[in-house]
């Protein structure tokens, strides 16, 4: 398979195989934009730092044969949380800034089944907390009053399971 | 208050389609929580949030009217999922609700998870999801059934008959979880979903079919439970009944004119479907004879005749002597009843009464009599078939 260049944000030249970097739909657009860019000059990817594109890169390696990605867009597999690939689990098991990072470089570089693997990790962190957990946990701010939080707390009671 | 020592995960910094994706990720209850952690986040769930409804034990106890009141106050138009945790025996009063609502054209997916042993009124709780919803993709079904049938009455019969078969196409993913598959879970199913009964006997039979059936899912889990029946697919006398029905066609095709299927059950009529109905082209006489207990396969046997158009003579013989009480027998002949008369008159047949007879082998059926009967049934057009049926007495007597 014919290699190609990406390059990172910090001008780092990075080798990869163009069948693995067409996961993102943004550089295959690009490549069919632009005609063949094997000998040619690398593709700026001026979001992505080496060390995360590398990571996105070990990550469209491995799924390189995954079948096309289903339409529609309530399908179960990408409204579980809980349904990540043990592998992909693995790969998530990142500290929270690179998770942060490979979260932003999959919507940018437009890779939406690791964009949602990215979402599902950090679902899968919220799970089970309590709202006061959550904001500890994401640093986010009440800024309800105890009258609104009360309300939102009975519009949501339907859900409790007890 | 949030620490300012500690380093979150930076989920205010993220681009609000982020959000949106993560929001799309939670459970329900996650979601939920999720809200209540701030105004933005709040706001951003909502829409997700009026999109599902979960219908949970709570709701449902200790009577379905706090459900009803709960349910009254949702915007039913947005409602595009349904998940209904652990709903029993309140469903005899909810499933009549949930018909008369009818507001759930927006729904496209539905899931049913029951916790109990109870009977579950599964031919009604999936008749009334095609009734209501109009735009149902996706269905699953995930129960612990032991007998399905055992409360199914009237109201469920007039439901599933008044089915328009157009509706049935309506589901694209059927998913049904249960602990033991017996042929009367398949039984039920098919009356709902039509031809979808072959799909359901060949995925439980052999893995090669399953490429015939398209969005279909049957996941049967092992072990079944203490006392369950015996899984029909997987038992070694029945397990490749379809292959028996082969060999009977093969036989027809090469001898023609008369065929014999004995000693099977309701999978050899379901076989029978598996082949072009020009097979049947020359076949003069037809013999059915089965020792379950489901006298409902009757109708399956009627639903045959229109691919037998030479045919002159079909007996069909139940030889059920093993009713289990717990089946709810009456009821269960009742729609049978029903259904043979329906099919009679689709096909221009008419019945007619023979006379009662005493039998002597239904020393368990529970009516505490061993009387049979049987009817001729003559084609009101073309040819004249005689077709000779055997019922236990009192079949369709309630």
């Amino acid at each position: 398979m014919a290699p190609m260049k990406l390059l990172s944000s910090d001008n780092v030249e990075i080798e990869v195989e163009k069948e693995v970097a067409e996961r993102s739909v943004l550089i295959k657009n690009m490549l069919e934009d632009v005609g063949d860019t094997t000998v040619g000059a690398p593709i700026p990817i001026p979001n992505v730092n080496e060390g995360v594109l590398r990571k996105v890169i070990e990550w469209c390696e491995h799924h390189r044969n995954d079948p096309p990605q289903p339409a529609d867009e309530d399908s179960d597999s990408r409204k579980k949380s809980t349904d990540i690939e043990e592998w992909d689990q693995k790969f998530m098991q990142v500290d929270q800034e690179m998770l942060f990072e490979i979260i932003l470089a999959a919507n940018y570089l437009d890779i939406k089944p690791l964009l949602d693997v990215g979402c599902k990790t950090v679902a899968n962190m919220i799970k089970g907390k309590s709202p006061e957990e959550i904001r500890k946990t994401f640093n986010i701010q009440n800024d309800f009053t105890p009258e609104e939080e009360d309300q939102i707390r009975r519009e949501n009671e339907w859900a409790e399971d007890r | 208050m949030a620490d300012p020592a500690f380093t979150p995960f930076p989920i205010n910094n993220f681009p609000h389609e982020i959000i949106d994706n993560i929001i799309e990720c939670m459970p329900t209850l996650t979601l939920t929580k999720f809200s209540e952690t701030c105004k933005r986040f709040y706001y951003m769930s909502l829409p997700v949030m009026r999109r599902t409804f979960v219908v949970r034990r709570w709701l449902l106890r200790p009577n379905y009217w706090d459900w009803l009141e709960i349910a009254c106050q949702r915007n039913w138009h947005l409602v595009r999922h349904l998940d209904i945790h652990m709903f029993n025996r309140v469903c005899n009063g909810w499933g009549s609700y949930w018909c008369m609502l009818r507001v759930y054209t927006n729904v496209t997916k539905v899931d049913l998870r029951f916790d109990q042993d109870d009977y579950m009124h599964l031919t009604f709780v999936l008749s009334c999801c095609l009734h209501t919803y109009l735009n149902l993709k996706t269905l699953k079904v995930q129960a612990r059934w032991r007998r399905l049938t055992a409360n199914v009455d009237k109201e469920d019969i007039r439901c599933y008959t008044q089915l328009p078969a157009t509706k049935k196409s309506y589901v694209e993913n059927l998913t049904i979880v249960t602990e033991f598959w017996d042929d009367e879970t398949c039984d039920m199913i098919s009356k709902v979903f039509g031809r979808t009964l072959n799909a359901i006997a060949y995925a439980g039979c052999k893995k090669r079919f399953k490429s015939k059936i398209q969005n279909l899912k049957i996941e049967i889990i092992e072990p079944r439970l203490p006392g369950a029946p015996e899984n029909p697919f997987t038992h070694p006398d029945r397990s490749d009944i379809h292959n028996i029905t082969k060999g009977n066609f093969k036989r027809l095709r090469l001898r023609a004119k008369k065929l014999e299927l004995q000693g099977v059950e309701k999978f050899a009529l379901w076989g029978l479907e598996l082949f072009c109905p020009t097979t049947y082209a020359q076949v003069t006489d037809l013999t059915i004879k089965w020792s379950h207990y489901n006298v409902n396969y009757i109708h399956l046997a009627l639903e045959k005749l229109k691919d037998f158009p030479v045919l002159e003579r079909l007996h069909v013989k139940d030889e059920s002597f093993n009713y289990s009480p717990s089946i709810g027998r009456n009821k269960y002949c009742f729609q049978n009843r029903l259904q043979c008369s329906q099919t009679i008159a689709e096909q221009n047949l008419r019945l007619k009464f023979i006379g009662w007879y005493r039998g002597g082998d239904l020393g368990t059926y529970n009516c505490g009599d061993n009387y049979r009967y049987g009817w001729n049934i003559e084609r009101t057009t073309g040819t004249n078939p005689v077709i000779n049926f055997d019922f236990p007495a009192n079949a369709f007597d309630y």
